[in-house]
């Protein structure tokens, strides 16, 4: 049966803040943090299926296998969800409306499937330095025991602005060709930027803060997408 | 511990492929892809959620399943399952609440009958976190 019950608690809804730090982590000092408040959003799922949604999609080969002619890589980077039955989506996670954003969680099938997020060729947090996935890192990113198709897992969650697409990586582990799936429940947001006052209070109150980025490099939200965006430093924050 | 219950598009099908089943171990292949047999990933084992044994000959024989490291030559199997007798050209069908096997990461799932050339077993088989000991 599905049920969103895990990432219920977490999606946004009018009224409350999207707080996004830019990375710091090798330099605390350095980190750049920016706000929103959503004023309208609606919850969608969305089934995606890469045998339907991805034109000429072949299974992918099995874990430690070259692929052949039936078969696409086990390992599929920088892979961006396009819509087969949707006329002209090639990325259904290029987001171009002014003051958009999606919060976005996923189920992933089948269970053995691993997935990592990357926006525009960088790491988020569910990978740790800049560290490219290969075999031997089996453990990274999130697998659908993690986050069963029907009951995506709050570690999934990813936030897409504006002209900031997300992709993945898809590792088969299995010894068994696969065809991914993935149930996305796409929070539609609309968004107001926060002025400086807001967003330092905001911040020191402790609501929680999204990374956008690599641990060690960032990619800036823009001002031309999201009009009166504010960006303080750390020091403007914590003082020092 | 909760039991696992595979959704159904975790399941994948394994058989003997085009030879029947006889009294040398023969590997369970994946269906779909030719001559391949499953050795299952790291960090996962392998279950069986239901197996269905057809005898091709006019005599009961029996058969069992094996959990073995290499799929070649004779290996000792690390976890094998009682002979299962099959009535003389009919079919039994075995699932996971009255039996099972798991097979741990590394090994592959084999079987074996009592009569040369006598049996075709078509398994549904799922995999699950963990690298437990075969059973």
């Amino acid at each position: 049966m599905e049920s969103f019950e895990r990432v219920d608690d977490r999606l946004l809804r009018n009224g409350q803040y999207l707080l996004v730090s830019y990375s710091g982590a090798k330099n605390p000092a350095q980190a750049m943090f920016t706000g929103f408040r959503v004023v309208k959003h609606n919850v969608t799922t969305l089934y995606y299926n890469f045998a339907t949604e991805v034109p000429n999609f072949l299974p992918m080969a099995p874990y430690g296998t070259s692929p052949g002619p039936t078969n696409s890589p086990p390992y599929i980077d920088n892979f961006s969800f396009s819509l087969q039955g949707v006329k002209n989506v090639t990325d259904m996670f290029k987001i171009t409306n002014t003051g958009d954003a999606y919060q976005v969680f996923y189920g992933i099938s089948p269970s053995y499937l691993r997935v990592m997020n990357k926006v525009q060729q960088q790491f988020v947090s569910v990978l740790e330095q800049n560290i490219y996935p290969s075999n031997s890192f089996v453990e990274m990113g999130v697998d659908g025991f993690q986050s069963p198709l029907n009951n995506p897992s709050a570690k999934t969650e990813f936030i897409v602005f504006v002209n900031l697409t997300y992709n993945v990586t898809l590792m088969n582990t299995a010894t068994i060709p696969i065809m991914p799936a993935f149930n996305f429940v796409v929070n539609r947001m609309i968004l107001e930027p926060l002025g400086r006052e807001e967003l330092k209070k905001a911040i020191l109150a402790g609501f929680p803060i999204r990374s956008l980025g690599a641990v060690d490099s960032s990619i800036m939200i823009s001002p031309d997408n999201y009009p009166d965006l504010v960006t303080l430093s750390y020091r403007e924050i914590y003082g020092g | 511990m909760e039991k696992y219950e595979p959704p159904e598009y975790d399941l994948f099908n394994l058989n003997n492929g085009s030879t029947a089943i006889g009294t040398t171990p023969a590997p369970l292949l994946y269906e779909g892809q030719a001559n391949a047999a499953v050795i299952v990933p790291p960090d996962l084992t392998l279950r069986v959620k239901q197996v269905v044994i057809q005898n091709a000959t006019t005599s009961l024989i029996t058969v069992q399943l094996l959990a073995v490291s290499t799929v070649s030559g004779a290996p000792t199997p690390v976890a094998k399952t009682p002979p299962i007798p099959v009535p003389a050209s009919s079919a039994v069908t075995l699932d996971e609440d009255e039996w099972s096997i798991s097979v741990k990461s590394g090994y592959s799932l084999v079987a074996v009958s009592s009569a040369a050339n006598s049996a075709n077993v078509f398994v549904k088989a799922y995999f699950v976190k963990g690298t437990g000991s075969p059973i």
